[in-house]
């Protein structure tokens, strides 16, 4: 086991230099950087000396060879640098923003699972059927719709009949839960149906699979109920493929996180992120590309062990 | 590192379709749905510039958000552009940027799949290596990122920017797909006769390889198309997608549009209802191809 | 010249107390208490007035300090003084010189005298390491900065400018406390500390800025809020949380499709004022490169522009309003709409002066033009001005594209002169022809120019009608000069924007004007709730 998360953690590192490199690298084709926007994008009127010297101030001077190892040596200490446009702290900028970030993964997970188990369940235990056709035809729409789209349409509604919003600001689910439930319930319903949508058709396949194995038909002919079979065999049993699935696509979740922060004004994780996109605040976008990264391999990395967990035939190795 | 992908899991045999692929096809009505409904969306968007009643670029300052009416279908929206007509060029932009994003990501990742696994060894293991990092940063935040230091590039009113950064996160998940399957014919008997007869690599891997992988390839093609289309539309929405005046379904819904839809909804149910349809007919497609393709699936239904 | 220095302050001063006992009069007694809260597009860089750059900046900024001047409440665009009790200008000596108010206490119950505002302006004339101003070119005409008593300021200019005075009311000159600056020059990009009507409580970036009422702030009675929240927030939020009733304003403005929909929604509950902005879209076309260098495909481009028509159309869903020169159309420096008619880019006879466009373009060879036009991909409205110009454009068989940037490659391409044909926008604080031209002079003269050019007879009008007193004559420089900029095109403005305040009808006291910076200390405002 120990040996199983050392060699994870050993594979991670150059999955991280990796991505760091490509990051960096990405960022700076472009022409214009954030002193140019910062001086002059709202009609300042800022002189070469003050360009250059807000430059020469924030170390955009120097060469992109020597930018690229100040930012490796930083993340060799864990050391994000500072934000070029706030001056604060990158980590500090994240970390205040993740966790309504994470708030939302959480529930949208929930909501996503919640749908899924069911649905999934029924609709694989009667493949053809129009039961079926239905559940899937629901999940089919749900990766249609764009969750933006879905999202805005929700909240519109909400207002327009019963002249509701989630509340301004951002509270916390711990210090303030009822609040902060309200803000987080529209986006994590958005985007927690697009999940779902996946979800249910992993479930349904393997309800399919899990209802023709021998344990199955064991039980059956035992005489045991179908809804013992169905909660102690073949929903556990199904289970396993569906978690695996809530790892790998764990990047689409943040995909649709990065918008739909945007759609319902959260003061997450995505909406510093498309910010500093409009900014050119490169550091705090390799930053949060860093942590992105680091949370996806760290989901996989426990899927994996909940698949041990769960189920022992499995070696970790 | 046992399964790494997604993909990998759902090809764990080989590919034997069994009898015509479309008599498969159109006996699952979802999936024969879908299929009408792509071909349709293909024939519309085609003949856009010869079914369109006006042109989508054209204003009329004068007749903005005008609901619909026999003049125009779908209404007109802040700019006095007739929607019925960007909804049609929007579908061309949708599938011109999608298919083809899905097509450079999915025809790249497949043979960087096959060489891999083909050449195997420390080429293997550094393209692996490299997939992984593809694959661990989140395919919207890649997209984003790649736009944005890019900027635009725009041939025939495609923005080839746009394509390579939506393609480039389909890369590696095709190519995960394609190494597993790669992996599993090179140890077949035949490859090694083509080997010992002394075919080229490349022969062997146009000639023989890549053929077998054909029908997972055809799948994930479909499915990306879905994707990549959905994507366009979150970039644009985003504003870092298409362009104005080019017409885009995520684009339609950019900027003011949520702001207008409480008088004038109709500009923002169209192009959403667009988006949804054509995502809709190629995931049903996507499905069903996959049960033809992969028997362990069908064998289930 | 004295005296007549002397006459003009006295009236500046009896205007003052003539409009107090008016505005008094009319205006209902304000109540005490309630919270503001209003909409903000966008986070402060860092916490420093003198180098921020945007509105959203001030609009979180403002209530925390004083100016020497500021414009008075309610009678824009007058000026009174805020920190200044009284001033005497005198072109003679070249000086202005400023008594205090007495008894001012900045939030941490130090007494604000002369010296902290010679700190403030020596820190924005002549900027230590480390500290940026955004302020130094309207301030290069101060030769010096004298503490007279603790009560008196003295500026020494280098040549006579009549638009100094208004400088003095920006509120990005925030008064700062020279003793904080001695110990650190670059204390307020991360304190807020002034003697404005609200104390700064806290900040959560992203989110929302919370202040209190000063219970010490110099003016009697004042503020009458018990304090502010501002939210960070953009788009169509911001019109729902209107409607919502969880914010009262965004200070900005709306859309007029925003305001239609708050109307209907609301009725009576909702106060909307709107009026001509002082900001503006322009087009530049880069004078170094061919065929722009070409004056005739400059000219050609911008004939082919229905300014008269397109805002008919444009204005009835977007904020582009108004067609106008290089001033506030219908302000005090703007030219008439007959004179503006006159203009190149500005008849009413679009069918003619497409002819003629066409007609220069076929002479320069330059019948099948085809370019970029680089949009900078900031507000929506931003790109849809780029969608009506190629519209424009178009009609004259040119093909322009669209090339819709983020900021910092917009800012760059601006910069370097690499582009072909640009967008920009360009937002006033006042009407002050002076600042304005700037944009609009050779490139190597004012950093913030559009363009790409030099042309010493704009350079040159510029400079005589900053120094011309005689109202008339000045005016006739500012037609003089319009009229070359437009014939030349380098570089023209477009439309003008509306500006469209929704507030809840309990929001009272708040000064409607052209400018998105002023008026934003809230010190008048009151909430009827």
């Amino acid at each position: 086991m120990l040996q199983f998360i050392g060699r994870r953690l050993l594979l991670a590192l150059p999955t991280l230099l990796g991505v760091a490199t490509l990051t960096f690298f990405m960022l700076h084709v472009l022409p214009g950087d954030l002193v140019e926007t910062m001086l002059r994008a709202e009609g300042g009127n800022p002189s070469v000396e003050l360009v250059a010297a807000e430059r020469a101030r924030l170390g955009l001077d120097q060469p992109l060879i020597v930018q690229y190892f100040e930012f490796l040596k930083g993340l060799a200490v864990l050391d994000l640098g500072q934000s070029h446009w706030t001056g604060k702290p990158v980590a500090e900028e994240i970390f205040s923003r993740l966790p309504v970030t994470l708030e939302v993964a959480a529930l949208s997970m929930i909501v996503a699972i919640a749908l899924a188990i069911p649905l999934g369940t029924i609709a694989g235990m009667y493949p053809g059927s129009t039961v079926d056709y239905a559940i899937r035809s629901f999940a089919i729409a749900g990766i249609a719709l764009p969750s933006f789209w879905f999202g805005m349409v929700v909240a519109l509604a909400m207002l327009w009949y019963f002249n509701w919003l989630p509340p301004l600001g951002t509270a916390s689910l711990f210090k303030n839960p009822l609040t902060a439930l309200q803000q987080l319930i529209l986006p994590a319903i958005a985007v927690g149906y697009r999940y779902s949508a996946i979800l249910i058709r992993m479930m349904r396949s393997s309800v399919i699979e899990t209802m023709h194995e021998d344990f199955v038909r064991t039980a059956r002919a035992k005489g045991l109920a179908m809804r013992t079979i169905i909660r102690r065999h073949v929903i556990p049993n199904s289970l396993l493929p569906t978690i695996t699935m809530i790892g790998l696509e764990f990047a689409l979740l943040v995909g649709s996180l990065v918008v739909i922060e945007q759609v319902f004004s959260l003061n997450g994780i995505g909406r510093l992120f498309i910010e500093s996109v409009s900014r050119s605040d490169f550091i705090v976008i390799q930053g949060i590309v860093m942590v992105l990264t680091l949370i996806f391999i760290a989901v996989n990395f426990l899927v994996d062990l909940a698949y041990a967990v769960i189920d022992p035939r499995i070696q970790l190795g | 590192m046992r399964k790494s992908s997604a993909a990998t899991e759902l090809w764990t045999t080989l590919p034997k379709p069994r009898g015509p692929v479309m008599k498969h096809i159109l006996g699952q009505p979802l999936g024969a749905l879908g299929l009408v409904l792509i071909v349709l969306g293909f024939v519309v968007a085609f003949a856009a510039p010869w079914i369109a009643p006006y042109d989508p670029l054209a204003t009329d300052y004068g007749n903005a958000i005008a609901p619909p009416s026999f003049a125009h279908w779908m209404g007109t929206d802040s700019f006095g552009r007739d929607l019925l007509s960007r909804i049609l060029f929007g579908g061309r932009t949708a599938f011109l940027i999608g298919v083809s994003a899905s097509f450079i990501g999915c025809t790249i990742g497949l043979f960087v799949g096959i060489t891999s696994a083909y050449a195997g060894g420390w080429v293997d293991a550094i393209v692996e290596r490299f997939m992984e990092i593809l694959l661990a940063i989140p395919i919207t935040v890649l997209a984003l990122v790649l736009v944005s230091s890019l900027g635009r590039n725009m041939v025939y009113g495609v923005d080839l920017n746009l394509v390579f950064a939506i393609a480039l996160p389909i890369i590696p998940k095709m190519a995960r797909v394609a190494r597993s399957q790669a992996l599993t014919i090179r140890n077949l008997s035949y490859i090694d006769a083509a080997v010992t007869l002394g075919f080229s690599d490349l022969r062997i891997i146009v000639r023989h390889m890549a053929p077998n992988i054909f029908g997972p390839y055809i799948v994930m093609l479909t499915a990306f198309i879905s994707q990549a289309i959905l994507i366009e539309a979150s970039l644009s929405y985003l504003g870092l997608g298409v362009a104005e005046p080019t017409p885009s379904w995520g684009l339609m819904l950019a900027g003011n549009a949520f702001n207008t839809s409480m008088t004038a909804p109709w500009i923002v149910i169209y192009p959403g209802l667009a988006i949804a349809l054509v995502v809709f007919a190629f995931s049903m497609f996507g499905d069903a191809l996959r049960d033809v393709f992969d028997p362990k699936a069908r064998a289930d239904r | 010249m004295t005296i007549h220095g002397k006459i003009l302050a006295l009236a500046a001063m009896g205007a003052l107390l003539l409009n107090g006992a008016v505005a008094a009069a009319q205006e209902p007694v304000p109540k005490e208490g309630g919270i503001l809260r209003y909409a903000v597009s966008d986070d402060p860089a860092n916490f420093d007035c003198h180098a921020a750059n945007h509105f959203a900046a001030l609009m979180r900024l403002a209530p925390h300090y004083s100016t020497l001047l500021r414009f008075k409440p309610g009678s824009y665009p007058d000026i009174e003084g805020d920190l200044a009790d009284s001033w005497e200008a005198n072109p003679a000596d070249l000086t202005y010189t400023f008594k205090l108010r007495q008894g001012v206490k900045f939030h941490d119950g130090s007494d604000l005298k002369a010296a902290d505002i010679a700190a403030t302006y020596d820190r924005l004339t002549w900027p230590p390491e480390g500290v940026v101003s955004e302020r130094l070119e309207t301030f290069r005409q101060i030769e010096k900065i004298d503490v007279v008593d603790d009560y008196t300021v003295r500026f020494k200019l280098k040549e006579w400018d009549e638009s100094v005075l208004g400088t003095f009311a920006s509120p990005y000159n925030c008064v700062y406390s020279a003793a904080l600056l001695k110990s650190d020059a670059s204390y307020p990009k991360e304190k807020v500390m002034g003697s404005g009507p609200f104390v700064f409580d806290e900040f959560v970036s992203g989110s929302v800025w919370k202040s209190s009422k000063f219970e010490d702030y110099f003016r009697e009675g004042q503020p009458y809020l018990d304090g502010l929240e501002s939210y960070t927030m953009e788009g169509p939020a911001v019109v729902n949380a209107i409607q919502a009733g969880q914010i009262h304003t965004d200070f900005r403005g709306v859309s007029p499709q925003g305001a239609d929909r708050l109307k209907q929604s609301l009725g009576d509950g909702i106060s909307i004022e709107s009026g001509p902005a002082l900001t503006h879209f322009l087009v530049t076309f880069n004078a170094e490169k061919p065929p722009f260098d070409d004056e005739r495909v400059r000219r050609a481009l911008n004939l082919a522009i229905d300014r008269w028509g397109g805002v008919k159309g444009l204005g009835r869903t977007t904020e582009m309003r108004y067609a106008g020169g290089i001033f506030l159309p219908g302000g005090q420096f703007a030219a008439s709409d007959a004179e503006l008619q006159k203009m190149a880019g500005f008849g009413t006879d679009i069918a003619a002066a497409r002819e003629e466009a066409k007609r220069l373009l076929k002479e320069a060879g330059q019948e099948n033009l085809s370019f970029d036009l680089t949009v900078r991909n900031g507000p929506p409205i931003v790109v849809d001005f780029g969608v009506f110009l190629a519209d424009q454009w178009r009609q004259i068989g040119v093909n322009a594209r669209n090339v819709v940037v983020e900021t910092p490659p917009w800012a760059a391409a601006l910069s370097e002169g690499s582009y072909q044909v640009i967008i920009d926008i360009y937002s006033a604080l006042r009407e002050e022809p002076t600042e304005q031209m700037t944009k609009y002079v050779s490139h190597d003269v004012s950093a913030r120019s559009a363009g790409r050019f030099t042309d010493r007879e704009l350079d040159d009008l510029w400079h005589k009608q900053a120094l011309e007193q005689d109202k008339v004559k000045r005016m006739a420089l500012l037609r003089t000069f319009e009229s070359r900029l437009y014939e030349k095109s380098y570089s023209v403005p477009v439309v003008w924007l509306e500006r469209i305040v929704a507030m809840n009808a309990a929001l009272k006291g708040w000064t409607f004007n052209p400018s998105n910076f002023l008026y934003l200390d809230q010190s008048s405002t009151w909430l009827d709730e």
